[in-house]
């Protein structure tokens, strides 16, 4: 039989497109070239998860789906005329992308979706054709009795007598009618309370929509009773005992969930009524069809330079956690404690916000790994501390790649890496995609954004989600910053790789204005390597067509523990188009070398060791009277040849020198972390419980994020030559 | 970025609407007196200027009489790259705020009114709690009265609610002041000044803010608006002695008489047709009297206000104006007004009842332009660091937090530094000037220079600045009662020993008694000795850092 929605067909290839584009996640796991593995939670040919199918399901397309859910398969006519304002081009869209990405399909006239996928579909209140199975043939036949239908002697013929006059207003109505009086008035209070949101009771199993029995009869405080008084009146024959059912004195209730016009609960402490009723009395609609929000593009400034900024950011991140390592309390921790990014923010100078992202981005780049430290305590009260320290072979890598590959290792972290399908890593990459899909340069205002976001994915529709992610995505330089919701130049090469991304900020200016008021006025252009050593003297005032920075007394001190006074000269010397004023000179050398309270004592002799965590262990030893000051320093009031001794009697040796070209690199990273670097081994012990990257693994490269307009004609180009 | 090479798109308009101008560009004085109508000069160091674009910057331009169109064709003229659109939609939609709000006199009632042509407009602001308390009856769909006393502070709240009202409700004319005439001709700049402000006596002129620099003549630009509006007209200044100051001026440039010119002062409560009174004599709170109490009640001597049918109100330093002041000032809207400042900075932030209740800036010209046109003195500013002894140093490092920056301050090294610099200005005027009086005690004793003091009786303080202004004598040592007001043209060289916490006003004030242009064309010298290595050099690095954006050349010099 011929079909008469309009899929598009014979073009297949339209189809795809209109598919992938609903469907972006789908298309990203299409495109990725990892092999699908099917387990119970990815039960589609795609390899799609289930959670982001219903986060990514379009607004129209949720609406189709629930329509041909309740009709158990759906034909075009009927869907226009429940829906008879919506377009029907709008419907055959919805219609062509569920096909084409197959979570559907047309059987003659009938839209039906996916078996596998009818199953879990979740209506917004029961439905009764999908609660059969927990529906006694014994109570059907009740049940069909009561309404006066012949429902035969199976249980599927009295579902289908049943299913049919529930769906009918005609016949429910006059079934009201002729049952007992109140009837009517308690359907009315279920349904009421049930569609109001009130709906909800504490209990396992109970559907949506599920409401208490109590909560339909008016307690009164000064008769405890009087409530079960009223519930037994509205349904004596359950509130007799087991066993002495004989249906008399029937009560409304029992008239409702007898005749299973409500469904109720095993124990009768619940009930709910039908979607098929409440759409049959017109209290609710099945799937209203969302309307396309109009909203028009603005232009926007694409030209954040944030990137740059961005990762020079989490370099001296990394570099202050080395000087103030974080202690995690368990091993178990994923991360360092949330404190430890509040600190790090105030330290350097970057949001809190921005700090939290780019704290999780060093761990889950490497840059930064948690170390076991020694156990505290014994027995259950052990606790298994471990410190986060940056990775000095990670650090290095790290700072050798290009900007754009680091930025872009950054918002791979950010969006969750390519595989992950948690939630919140599901939400950012269908945000993302709602930025890919508006046209280039241009940008929503944030309440039309939002509408526009919500109808493409009802998975993103609360408002606090999206402006969190859109915070973090503007602090990160993708999306530009201001009224308007756009993605910068970056932010749209991220979905093409890292060599896009450092042509859209790698700037080849190096040179700047540097002014007496101590402010530095920096091309927009500025090359990333030079922004990126400005970032470590001086704060960003603003940005636009140019960068406005000013030096900044903490940053100047912080950076003294890595660069001399002369370097920090030199640098803006070198950079400054402008002779550099002596009065910037003079701050940078007060910044640098300031007085600091600082208190001198005599002590014995000062241990260091490259091993923080094996001079921990030294420390134990009393006899050594050894204090640990900070992650490999400790002091002793003995003098240095007694505190060998006495390591010696435990059996800790002191070790000698080391090789020349090791005893650089350990200066270059105390320098750098303000303390010894680990030691100088190609293997770094980490904490076993702590999810992290292999430390030892050289850096991955990252994801792309989100897919070209390139790749996804290949991909559908691909599909459509594997269709014909 | 390099000023080195001329472009004549010289103007960088960032997203957060500050605009760098730069200087090195052939197009630098078209563009700043272009972009100086919409937007606040920010700093002016040497290469690069900032602008800030404010909203009162923008209805400032809006009083001025441009439109949105115009300035976003300056700045997109003028722009060397793409200016954001969120940039030219915000000046659009601030420029079109003002306005559409009037308070106008209303023909039919004969009372004041505040009306818009868009009945929304009008609904909106009126279910504002703070406005709807001082709106009347409702007149028309468009139109509410507003009671008289209510002007000034209706116009503040509707600021705050970032509808700032047109105020069209016109003046009373005051007593007239007959046949008062200047007698002193006025520079280009400041005729330019008075005529922005007078607006050819028009509603739509007779109130505002004139900024000009210290030095550049405000009290003369003052006495020409009163001889222009001639009216009876209040005066109120920082000080007794800037009282003086005013009276001097106006007897010597102006035909006013004697008779004519009345002090109200703690020392004199004497009012005439130009009555001089004092923040500090208007502010003096009766004792017993509540803080909530009425204002008048509270600060009786507030009904000076009252006390004469004036025509014009003359504020000096507006930017130093007390809250009771501001409050006054907020129920005589019907009287022009005049404020005279040399910064709109307030450090207090009340920028916006500044622009409400005396008006919106009319004019202002940089240091920097009028030291270039010689009005006012070059200057060149250095901090002189001299170190602690060892016993001072430890006196420093013991003392609690608050006794910090007085140690720091009155240390005895500071002598050797005033020493040096005395020597090398031998024959020039100097003012040294502090915040510690035992410290200028000290040295006024050291040096053997007379003293004056907020104890100094007003007659001796007299007699010293007209000695100082003579030649008679050559050194002064001044506390910070001389910071405003005072002038001493033939000051050519101050010596700061000592300030508040870094106080951009304070500096700004300071380095403003130096900068009277000289007789013989010379610089003047500003020093400020700081003890190094202590709380003194982190507010001096905030001074440093204000006089740098200002443009002014900044050296350290160390003393060992």
């Amino acid at each position: 039989m011929a079909t008469d929605w309009d899929l598009g067909s014979p073009h297949l290839a339209e189809m795809l497109e209109t598919a992938y584009e609903a469907f972006p996640l789908s298309a990203e796991r299409l495109a990725s070239s990892g092999k699908h593995e099917p387990n119970r939670k990815d039960v589609f040919p795609q390899g799609v998860p289930m959670s982001e199918l219903f986060e990514s399901l379009s607004g129209p397309a949720a609406a189709l789906l629930q329509l041909a859910c309740y009709h158990d398969g759906v034909t075009r006519q009927v869907v226009i005329a429940e829906s008879p304002d919506v377009d029907p081009a709008d419907i055959d869209r919805a219609a062509r992308e569920l096909v084409a990405s197959e979570y559907a399909s047309v059987d003659g006239k009938a839209f039906r979706i996916r078996p596998d996928l009818d199953e879990i579909m979740s209506p917004p209140f029961p439905l009764f054709r999908l609660a059969l199975k927990g529906i006694t043939s014994d109570r059907l036949a009740t049940a069909c009795r009561l309404w006066g239908v012949d429902g035969g002697t199976t249980k599927a013929g009295r579902a289908a007598a049943l299913a049919q006059i529930l769906r009918d207003p005609v016949r429910l109505r006059e079934g009201l009618a002729s049952t007992v009086p109140g009837t009517a008035e308690v359907l009315d209070r279920v349904i009421q309370l049930s569609t109001s949101g009130f709906g909800f009771v504490d209990e396992r199993d109970a559907p949506r929509g599920a409401i208490s029995v109590y909560d339909l009869v008016d307690e009164d405080p000064k008769d405890p009773m009087a409530g079960y008084r009223a519930l037994a009146a509205l349904r004596p024959a359950n509130s007799r005992a087991y066993g002495r059912q004989q249906y008399v004195d029937r009560g409304p209730l029992d008239e409702l969930t007898d005749r299973l016009i409500l469904g109720s609960h095993q124990w009768g402490d619940a009930v709910w009524p039908w979607l098929d009723v409440l759409v049959a009395l017109g209290r609710v609609e099945v799937a209203p069809w969302p309307v396309a929000p109009a909203a028009q593009p603005a232009e926007i400034d694409t030209s954040s330079r944030a990137a740059a900024t961005t990762v020079a950011a989490l370099l001296e991140l990394v570099e202050h956690l080395g000087r103030h390592p974080p202690e995690g309390k368990k091993s178990g921790d994923r991360r360092p404690p949330v404190k430890t990014w509040r600190t790090a923010a105030k330290a350097i100078g970057i949001d809190t916000a921005l700090a939290e992202v780019l704290g999780d981005a060093a761990v889950d780049v490497g840059l930064i790994y948690a170390a076991q430290m020694p156990v505290r305590g014994r027995g259950r009260s052990a606790e298994h501390p471990v410190s986060w320290r940056p990775n000095p072979l990670r650090v290095e890598e790290f700072a050798a790649r290009t900007t754009g590959q680091n930025w872009l290792a950054v918002l791979d972290s950010w969006v969750g890496g390519a595989g992950s399908s948690d939630c919140s890593s599901i939400r950012r990459r269908l945000l993302l995609s709602v930025l890919g899909s508006l046209p280039e340069g241009t940008g929503l205002g944030r309440a039309d954004f939002g509408r526009v976001a919500a109808h493409r994915h009802t998975g993103i529709s609360g408002s606090v989600d999206v402006d969190e992610m859109l915070r973090d995505l503007v602090a990160l330089g993708a999306v530009a910053a201001g009224g308007i919701v756009g993605l910068t130049a970056a932010g749209r090469a991220a979905a093409t790789g890292a060599e896009a991304i450092d042509a859209v900020v790698g700037g080849t200016e190096t040179s700047f204005v540097v002014q007496p008021d101590h402010s530095v006025i920096a091309p927009g252009d500025l090359a990333p390597a030079v922004a990126a050593q400005l970032r470590r003297y001086a704060d960003l005032e603003s940005e636009g067509g140019a960068t406005v920075w000013r030096l900044a007394r903490s940053r100047l001190a912080r950076a003294s523990s890595a660069v001399d006074v002369d370097e920090v000269v030199d640098f803006f010397a070198r950079h400054s188009s402008v002779p550099l004023p002596d009065v910037v000179e003079r701050f940078i050398s007060d910044s640098m070398s300031g007085a600091s309270p600082v208190s001198v004592e005599t002590v014995g002799c000062v241990v260091t060791c490259a091993d923080p965590i094996a001079l921990a262990d030294a420390s134990r030893y009393k006899a050594a009277k050894l204090t640990v000051l900070a992650p490999g320093v400790a002091t002793s009031s003995l003098p240095a040849t007694k505190v060998v001794e006495v390591l010696a009697r435990q059996g800790v040796v002191l070790s000698g020198g080391e090789a020349p070209e090791t005893v650089k690199r350990d200066a270059d990273f105390a320098r750098r972390y303000g303390r010894p670097a680990p030691a100088p081994t190609d293997v770094i012990d980490s904490a076993w419980g702590v999810q992290q990257p292999d430390p030892n693994r050289p850096l991955r490269l990252p994801h792309t994020v989100g897919l070209t307009g390139e790749q996804r004609s290949a991909l559908v180009d691909k599909r459509a030559r594997g269709a014909t | 970025m390099s000023p080195t090479e001329p472009i004549d798109t010289p103007l960088v308009v960032q997203a957060d609407l500050s605009v760098l101008l730069e200087v090195a560009s052939p197009a630098f004085d078209e563009v700043r007196s272009a972009l100086g109508r919409f937007a606040e000069l920010e700093k002016s160091p040497e290469h690069v200027h900032t602008y800030r674009i404010t909203p009162l910057s923008l209805w400032n331009a809006a009083v001025a009489g441009l439109s949105s169109g115009d300035v976003a064709s300056t700045l997109t003229r003028y722009a060397r790259y793409p200016v954001a659109p969120s940039v030219l939609a915000e000046v659009h939609d601030q420029m079109g705020r003002y306005g559409r709000l009037r308070l106008i006199r209303d023909h039919d009632t004969t009372g004041l009114a505040l009306t818009s042509s868009e009945p929304a407009l009008i609904e909106e602001v009126a279910r504002d709690k703070e406005v709807a308390k001082l709106l009347g009856e409702r007149l028309d769909g468009n139109r509410f009265a507003v009671r008289t006393g209510d002007r000034g502070v209706l116009k503040q709240a509707l600021l705050r609610l970032g509808w700032p009202a047109s105020d069209e409700a016109g003046y009373d004319e005051g007593a007239e002041l007959a046949g008062v005439e200047m007698t002193a001709e006025l520079r280009s700049y400041q005729a330019d000044a008075v005529a922005a402000w007078w607006h050819d006596g028009s509603e739509a002129g007779g109130n505002g803010v004139l900024a000009l620099p210290c030095g550049a003549g405000k009290t003369i630009i003052g006495l020409a608006s009163m001889a222009t509006a001639a009216c009876h007209t209040l005066i109120v200044v920082t000080s007794v002695s800037s009282a003086h100051q005013w009276r001097r001026e106006l007897l010597d440039k102006t035909s006013l008489t004697d008779d004519q010119i009345g002090e109200y002062s703690g020392q004199r409560k004497d009012i005439r047709p130009v009555t001089i009174a004092t923040y500090q004599v208007l502010t003096w709170a009766k004792r017993g009297v509540p803080k909530d109490a009425d204002i008048f009640e509270r600060h009786p001597n507030l009904e000076l206000f009252d006390a004469q049918n004036w025509g014009l109100v003359v504020y000096d330093e507006v930017h130093l104006l007390p809250a009771p002041v501001f409050r006054a000032t907020a129920r005589i809207q019907a009287i022009r007004r005049l404020g005279l400042t040399a910064t709109l900075v307030r450090e207090d932030g009340n920028e916006g009842d500044v622009f409400s209740l005396i008006g919106p800036k009319r004019f202002d010209a940089p240091w920097k332009e009028l030291e270039a046109l010689g009005w006012v003195a070059p200057a060149t500013c250095t901090e002189v660091r001299v170190s602690l002894t060892d016993e001072q140093r430890m006196s420093y490092a013991v003392a609690e937090p608050e006794e910090r920056h007085r140690i720091a301050a009155t240390t005895p090294s500071k002598l050797v530094a005033l020493d040096a610099l005395l020597a090398r200005h031998e024959g020039d005027r100097v003012l040294i000037i502090g915040q510690f009086l035992d410290q200028l005690e000290r040295v006024a004793e050291r040096i053997g220079a007379p003293i004056v003091t907020g104890k100094t009786p007003q007659k001796a303080r007299d007699l010293l600045f007209e000695q100082f202004r003579s030649g008679e004598i050559d050194t002064l040592v001044v506390s910070k009662v001389a910071n405003f007001s005072i002038d001493l043209p033939e000051a050519n060289v101050a010596i700061q020993m000592s300030g508040q916490f870094g106080s951009r006003q304070e500096e700004a004030q300071r380095l403003g008694r130096i900068m009277r242009p000289k007789a013989d064309g010379g610089t003047a010298s500003f020093y400020t000795v700081v003890a190094a290595e202590t709380v003194e050099q982190t507010f001096a690095l905030n001074r440093q850092r204000f006089l740098a954006e200002q443009g002014y050349s900044y050296q350290i010099v160390d003393v060992v």
